[in-house]
């Protein structure tokens, strides 16, 4: 219960996760590189089990920006301290993923 | 980092009002304050604050013999190298060793990390924790060792005791993720079975105590 009385969902939240994520510079291009590498994974064949590295980076990248577009944590959002620790604590496993990704990526070519 | 680990003592919000202040009160008062009523509760601030990260300074003030602000920041610095060994080690078996090198690269060029090296804050423990659960559930996925998912769960459930996030969102991430895995994983109904067996069990010995605390004191879970 105490969950459902705390949903509240922020349409208004994804535009300013794009700033966050791709124009404001707290992590330089590395979501661009993110983006990247996510996409070229699906669009060009590279081994059958992508998705057992994939689907860790989305769940956690996914659970991380959460709060902030379905919660009273949207403020925290605007005011731009939390969202950057929350994104900073996915950086190695995705950096991780996409590392794997790349190399799969690279040998399948 | 080094040096400013040493030398700049916590300055940030959080650092300073809960996870140092908590980390002061258990060490002076030589205990943990377990009553509800008293206003050092748990070390005082942010009951609800898992006490991991507190606890962890404790630790090293009593292996040091006193309160030394500089070595107690070092622990952050300690933990981002931890990280960095972690990515370089275990991406062995998947990269080549220039993508090793590169990944921990763009770890250590991420400028919030650099700054978390010294700050005091727990994201950085959190980010180790999660880091090394969801790389051994790969690793369990491809070796199918149950050794390995045990110490998955076992560090998905210090998540927990580190930062509230670690319930409320890491943990819902890894039950997906691990879900998955045992769908695809080519193994027996009852070894999968086993394996879900353990998961849950480890999760329940390691971070239970804190859940049930939390419950039977009325903290706020999150």
């Amino acid at each position: 219960m105490q969950i459902v009385e705390q949903i509240e969902f922020h349409p208004q939240a994804f535009k300013v996760l794009l700033d966050i994520l791709f124009t404001e510079g707290s992590f330089n291009i590395l979501w661009t590189g993110v983006i990247i590498i996510l996409l070229v994974s699906f669009v060009y064949p590279i081994e059958e089990d992508k998705w057992i590295f994939v689907i860790p980076a989305i769940t956690i990248f996914a659970v991380s920006i959460s709060p902030f577009i379905f919660s009273f944590a949207y403020e925290y959002l605007i005011s731009r301290t939390t969202i950057n620790r929350s994104l900073l604590q996915t950086v190695p496993l995705i950096i991780f993923v996409c590392c794997i990704l790349s190399e799969r990526f690279y040998k399948s070519k | 980092m080094f040096f400013n680990a040493i030398v700049i003592p916590p300055i940030f919000d959080d650092a300073i009002t809960c996870w140092s202040y908590k980390a002061k009160v258990i060490y002076f008062n030589k205990s943990i304050e377990m009553n509800p009523d008293n206003p050092l509760f748990l070390g005082g601030a942010y009951s609800l604050y898992p006490l991991a990260p507190s606890l962890f300074r404790v630790w090293i003030a009593l292996i040091m013999g006193g309160w030394h602000e500089g070595y107690i920041q070092l622990h952050s610095l300690i933990i981002l190298v931890s990280l960095l060994l972690l990515i370089f080690i275990n991406l062995k078996e998947y990269t080549s060793f220039f993508m090793r090198v590169l990944s921990c690269y763009l770890i250590i060029s991420v400028p919030l990390f650099s700054t978390h090296a010294y700050a005091g804050y727990a994201d950085i423990i959190l980010s180790c924790y999660i880091t090394i659960c969801f790389i051994l559930l790969m690793k369990w996925y491809f070796t199918k060792e149950n050794n390995i998912l045990i110490i998955a769960a076992a560090s998905m459930a210090m998540a927990i005791f580190t930062k509230n996030e670690g319930l409320v969102l890491y943990l819902p991430a890894a039950l997906i993720t691990f879900s998955y895995y045992c769908y695809k994983v080519a193994m027996k109904l009852d070894e999968k079975v086993k394996a879900v067996s353990l998961y849950i069990l480890t999760l329940c010995i390691v971070a239970g105590p804190w859940i049930v605390f939390k419950i039977v004191y009325n903290i706020p879970l999150w």
